[in-house]
């Protein structure tokens, strides 16, 4: 068989297994408790696997390893502590959240604003939040998922780009977020296992990690400085707004919604953890290898940083091993998305549309038609709105942490926080990253080189949600925040209280959600 | 939630909010210190926050002894990779800060921020209170 053939072999393999779990879900798939959050089902392995293959994405393996081959180890803020920041999200969230889950009926990031707050103006602007978040982000993912699959099967970027985004979307709107979470356990195994191969098959090019650190140090030794091609600040500030931006992630926080029982959060902190550290070896190998290689004259520079992979893998790998490797982010792309797509359609059906009074019947139906509505915009987007994906895909992370760390995550904790510091943090925010990224591209304003605007964004969230709240304080909303926010340990008064039937609405939830 | 953890969370609520003020300051001001020693104390805040409405002062006080432990040896990894910025020391083949980070910083927070949730979820109680579900 023919390398070409092997290659093409492999992916339809791969895109054919996708399918077949999205068929086995959508045969699964009874109630929009099933599509939204897999009928709350899920145990800890599955659940962590499918945390951290979410937030993995084209975005930290692609980018991120075209970062570090241009910044050194500047480009591995994002890997480094992004373990801490799945260990502050089961800390911060694991506990509260399943119980709010449990108890109110929550299968969303607005039904838990709507909760915490009351129905207002701070679901609505989530809902419009995640809506825009996630097209922006879906675009990115479409977009790399097309360069991708037009290099595994040898078609052109266009088709490319339609298939990826075909196959990701039908089976996710067959099976919505179990088909979504199963697909995400395989990508993330995969990733799992290519990363690792590849991080070793990579350093063996520069003769090994020594070796490659050598030839570094002795052609371009800031590479291997904190502080050497970027501000030691600017490092940090990309650092923190991974780890402080992955609590705020609704693709992580979801997750939280579909476990089955609290003994389900005891390990899962830690597979996430040591997945995504394991994931970051892909950056890792090829970041250094191919600056190695560049700065012996062995290897081109590539025309673009998110060329590294593809540049380095065609010129140091097997067809088969570079196929392996593409598949790997393919999984790593198409595990976002479909996160994205379901949270997305959520939000534009069940959230956007509670928000305005006009609720539907039906949900299961709408949010599959949702579901393709998101698709069908990140695809016209991606493919005749060029301008506008870099902008919409520089919204994504930081704007999703700065909408989501003051209002539900310090809004889980403090008492004192209102509706009203949560509908000016997510709208503030949201401009905000809206604004800074519009003046950067267009050259308004050139920041300086300390400045990093996803850090700035979320520290603005979190200040305004504060300083908004203080300012107006709200007896109603700490009389809400009494009732129904849930501690995450046991309480003395827990014993002998009668248990909530999960489904029905009880005067509690109806009073929080009013 | 009990008055005395109500007034805990604000203090350590408004205390994060006022490091991550000092933190985006350090970041205009390019002055690293202020951005290093933020990051551990950051996540001291947080883990505390985790854990104190545990009303169990015993399982408490466990949980949050190992957090602090952590919490200190968190505070050492980023002093010494903020003192080895302007070293010529090279461990590894990296330079000091750099090897803090990727050699001993990177697996800690990977490993035992993970072991350190499996064990205090266990000690404060969360991963056995199902209290409330019952499905319909």
């Amino acid at each position: 068989m023919s390398s070409q053939a092997t290659i093409v072999t492999v992916t339809i393999v791969y895109l054919g297994l996708m399918i077949g779990i999205g068929i086995w879900a959508n045969r699964r798939m009874t109630s929009a408790k099933d599509f939204l959050v897999a009928g709350q089902s899920l145990g800890f392995f599955v659940m962590a696997i499918a945390s951290f293959s979410s937030i993995q994405s084209g975005w930290g393996m692609v980018g991120a390893t075209g970062a570090t081959a241009s910044w050194g180890i500047g480009g591995l803020a994002v890997g480094i502590l992004a373990p801490l920041g799945f260990a502050l999200t089961w800390f911060l969230l694991g506990g509260k959240l399943r119980r709010l889950a449990h108890t109110h009926s929550v299968y969303s990031i607005p039904d838990l604003v709507n909760v915490r707050y009351g129905r207002g103006p701070a679901g609505l602007w989530m809902s419009i939040a995640l809506i825009i978040g996630a097209i922006g982000y879906m675009t990115a993912q479409v977009v790399a998922a097309g360069v991708i699959t037009a290099l595994l099967l040898g078609i052109p970027f266009t088709q490319a780009l339609i298939v990826g985004s075909a196959i990701v979307a039908a089976y996710t709107v067959a099976g919505g977020m179990l088909a979504a979470v199963w697909t995400d356990l395989v990508q993330g195994l995969l990733m799992i296992a290519m990363a690792v191969y590849v991080f070793f098959l990579a350093i063996g090019v520069g003769g090994g990690w020594t070796q490659t650190l050598a030839g570094i140090s002795e052609t371009s030794p800031e590479f291997l400085h904190i502080d050497g091609v970027k501000p030691a600040v600017w490092w940090v500030a990309n650092a923190l707004m991974i780890a402080l931006g992955m609590i705020g992630q609704p693709q992580l926080i979801h997750k939280f919604l579909m476990l089955k029982s609290p003994r389900e959060l005891r390990w899962g902190a830690l597979v996430a953890s040591i997945g995504y550290a394991m994931t970051t070896l892909f950056s890792v190998g090829i970041g250094f290898a191919a600056r190695g290689q560049i700065g012996t004259g062995a290897m081109t520079a590539p025309a673009a940083p998110d060329d590294t992979t593809t540049d380095f893998l065609d010129q140091f790998a097997s067809p088969v091993v570079t196929a392996l490797a593409l598949t790997a982010l393919l999984a790593a792309i198409m595990s976002s998305a479909s996160s994205f797509i379901t949270i997305g359609a959520s939000a534009m059906t069940r959230d956007l549309l509670g928000a305005i009074g006009r609720p539907i019947e039906n949900e299961l139906r709408w949010n599959r038609v949702a579901s393709v509505v998101i698709t069908a915009a990140a695809v016209v987007v991606a493919l005749f709105l060029d301008q506008i994906i870099y902008l919409l895909g520089a919204i994504g992370w930081s704007a999703f942490a700065a909408a989501t760390l003051g209002p539900i995550v310090l809004g889980l904790y403090w008492r004192r926080g209102t509706g009203r510091g949560a509908t000016a943090a997510i709208a503030f925010s949201l401009l905000l990253n809206l604004v800074l990224v519009l003046a950067e591209r267009n050259g308004w304003w050139v920041p300086p080189t300390n400045f990093f605007t996803g850090f700035t964004v979320i520290v603005a969230g979190v200040v305004v949600y504060v300083v908004v709240s203080m300012l107006s304080p709200s007896e109603e909303d700490a009389r809400r925040f009494d009732a129904v926010v849930p501690t995450a340990f046991p309480t003395a008064s827990d014993a002998g209280r009668p248990t909530v039937i999960a489904g029905e609405t009880d005067a509690l939830t109806d009073r929080a959600r009013q | 939630m009990r008055e005395s953890s109500s007034k805990t969370n604000d203090v350590l609520v408004l205390g994060f909010t006022a490091l991550l003020v000092v933190a985006f300051i350090g970041m205009l001001a390019d002055v690293p210190a202020a951005m290093f020693l933020t990051v551990p104390l950051m996540v001291a805040t947080l883990l505390h926050l985790s854990v104190a409405e545990c009303e169990d002062d015993r399982r408490r006080r466990s949980a949050l002894t190992l957090i602090h432990a952590y919490n200190i040896a968190s505070v050492g990894l980023w002093a010494v990779a903020l003192w080895g910025l302007h070293q010529d020391v090279f461990l590894g083949g990296l330079p000091v800060s750099t090897a803090v980070i990727m050699y001993i910083a990177w697996p800690f927070y990977t490993v035992a921020s993970g072991l350190m949730y499996a064990a205090t979820s266990r000690w404060t109680g969360i991963v056995h209170n199902d209290v409330e579900t019952t499905q319909s």
